[in-house]
């Protein structure tokens, strides 16, 4: 361990020492490439997640973080390499990998003229899950929307209700991809709120995201891609820390809030749901 | 893994959704209704003349045309009939005139071109011939005639344009409903969202399939159900003719489903839907009997309406429902679905595309 992550171990808060403590390998990725034709969208790319984190996946557009995700949610084939979730291997048996995630896709739609709970039954016929639609309605705050139709929602309504979706057969690993854009900074919030509850009921969460404030903030550790390869692989501090030691200073003075805080200060933090 | 389950819940969601998309009940119901109506309304009028007869002296004719409820007697003067005949009030009018030795002679004036006025000279020869040997006291005349109707085809037109809407509903449900619903799962990434339950792929498939039938086997019974009671279709074996009938439209539904997932996977957008279906559906419509017969249409068309599945469907539905269908129209019917299918679902596969 090098001086930073000692430096980081002391310093962080007893639960993150605790699960930095009992890491058990969740997700184990290793030699994963994927090419189409001639191009290699993902060239060698190997890592694991732990137990119980928020890992995030970060990189300009096109690096390969859509395809790796959609390789571990068994959509897309892998061209070598290897994958196993919670101790199954995605060779052996993709539809039991299939059992134990929760998927959230990019702009992915839900059948045509059905209410949420429409969506829910469905989803739960197709986990065989007997979950209780309004329960688990009730747990992203859209129980007053229950019978209205999916396409009627807001965006961060929208967002939380796909969020929600990926939970209805308790899964172990929720692979969410890009789960807030688009969103207003305070429906932003919620879906962070959202996403730590979820990792604090036990299930691991997979993201990626273009937004770095989100991964500073909500990340246990980030893989950055670039190019089809992981670059950096570290708790964000860490990876700023390293960068810190390397000589690097911000040309402008950093002030102590942000044009964010600003609007929020005025806006208050309440969810907007008008929108 | 309960498959069926799985299978149940998809049918359950396809359904709930089908029905609220306003244009599969216009057209699963609404239209096939109202065309049923006007149909039906058509064919329940029965065949009436309306004929003048100018004021005469009594005489036999009079007497027996008055009691022939197909014909209405309209009485005046020769020149008020004549303005009526005019006006298109009258089909017919008669100039009765008495001549010596009990003899009548009979002036009939019907206008060119009009076929009621037709129908009613021949009418009148006989009721005229009729009375003749009546008159003369002739009871076994040299020839004789005994008329027997065969029902070999359906006669009424409730017999002949219910089954034909029934072919309409199969059209486009199975055609316009299973291309919107296959592009707008995979343009709006439904399946994949769907791809990433444990659920193999062949359960979407048989489930929309499922839903389809289900609905269409409603649309069905309900317009069999209008048509029976209200406008008196034939069910010649009552239940088990409208179950034999339902069964020939679930066999040709899949084949249409077919050519609706092959329009789904040609078209690249929603919006290249409309045309491409309605390439397969509209000439279909006209060409097949669905609302005429199509012994009507040009000879050189005819083997082009014998080649398309719908027709043969008409008629097999046609025959059960009037107890004509023989065993050899039942083969042509399955056995041109059967062509049908295979080419169509070969095509289908090929061009198939998930994403």
């Amino acid at each position: 361990m090098c001086v930073a992550g000692i430096y980081a171990y002391i310093y962080a808060s007893h639960d993150e020492r605790e699960r930095t403590l009992n890491r058990k390998t969740i997700v184990e990725v290793k030699n994963l490439c994927k090419s189409y034709d001639k191009l290699e969208a993902v060239k060698s790319i190997s890592f694991d997640v732990y137990e119980g984190e928020i890992f995030g996946l970060l990189g300009p557009n096109g690096a390969g973080k859509t395809t790796t995700l959609e390789i571990l949610e068994t959509l897309r084939p892998k061209s070598s390499g290897s994958v196993w979730i919670d101790g199954i291997s995605l060779d052996e048996n993709p539809n039991a990998i299939k059992r134990r995630i929760g998927v959230q896709l990019q702009e992915s739609g839900y059948y045509p003229n059905l209410t949420l709970v429409e969506v829910c039954r469905l989803l739960a016929g197709l986990y065989q899950s007997d979950a209780d639609p309004l329960a688990l309605l009730k747990r992203v705050d859209l129980v007053d929307k229950a019978h209205v139709r999916v396409d009627k929602l807001s965006g961060g309504q929208k967002q939380r209700f796909s969020i929600a979706t990926t939970l209805i057969h308790k899964p172990r690993v929720v692979f969410l991809d890009e789960p807030t854009v688009g969103l207003d900074p305070q429906a932003r919030r919620n879906a962070w709120e959202l996403i730590r509850t979820i990792r604090a009921e036990g299930a691991t969460v997979v993201m990626t995201t273009h937004y770095l404030d989100e991964a500073e903030l909500l990340c246990d550790r980030v893989g950055i891609i670039d190019e089809g390869k992981i670059i950096a692989l570290d708790a964000p501090h860490t990876l700023i820390d390293h960068l810190l030691a390397g000589g690097f200073r911000r040309e402008k003075p950093v002030r102590e809030a942000t044009l964010e805080d600003v609007f929020l200060h005025f806006t208050g933090k309440e969810l907007r749901e008008d929108a | 893994m309960n498959y069926f389950k799985m299978l149940i819940a998809y049918v359950r969601a396809s359904l709930r959704a089908i029905t609220r998309n306003p244009s599969s009940l216009v057209f699963g119901f609404v239209f096939p209704l109202i065309f049923l109506v006007i149909f039906g309304l058509i064919g329940g009028r029965s065949f009436k003349v309306t004929v003048g007869i100018i004021d005469a002296p009594q005489n036999p004719l009079n007497e027996v045309l008055s009691h022939v409820s197909s014909v209405e007697i309209v009485r005046g003067d020769e020149s008020a009939l004549h303005d009526k005949m005019i006006a298109g009030d009258l089909d017919a009018f008669l100039k009765i005139e008495s001549a010596p030795e009990k003899r009548w002679n009979v002036s009939l004036y019907t206008t060119a071109g009009s076929s009621d006025g037709r129908a009613f000279s021949s009418m009148l020869q006989g009721i005229t011939s009729d009375l003749n040997m009546k008159l003369l006291s002739i009871e076994t005349p040299p020839v004789q005639i005994t008329h027997e109707v065969l029902q070999v085809r359906p006669s009424r037109p409730i017999d002949f344009i219910l089954p034909g809407q029934l072919g309409f509903i199969l059209l486009s449900a199975g055609i316009f409903g299973s291309a919107y619903t296959w592009i707008s799962l995979r343009e709006r990434r439904v399946l994949k969202r769907l791809f990433v339950t444990p659920a193999p792929r062949s359960i979407f498939l048989i489930g929309e399939a499922v839903s389809r039938m289900i609905l269409a086997a409603i649309q069905i019974s309900v317009v069999i159900a209008v048509g029976h009671f209200v406008f008196d279709f034939t069910l010649i074996h009552g239940v088990w003719t409208y179950l034999s009938m339902v069964g020939v439209c679930v066999v040709a539904l899949i084949v249409f489903l077919g050519f609706g997932m092959m329009v789904s996977n040609i078209a690249k957008t929603e919006q290249a839907v409309p045309p491409l279906a309605n390439l397969m559906v509209m000439p279909q419509l006209m060409l097949s009997g669905a609302f005429f017969p199509i012994t009507i249409l040009p000879v050189w068309l005819q083997p082009i309406c014998r080649a398309l599945p719908l027709t043969h469907v008409n008629d097999a539905l046609r025959g059960i429902a009037t107890g004509n269908a023989t065993w050899e129209l039942m083969a042509l019917c399955f056995g041109i679905l059967i062509v049908w299918g295979i080419a169509v679902f070969g095509v289908t596969i090929k061009i198939f595309r998930w994403e």
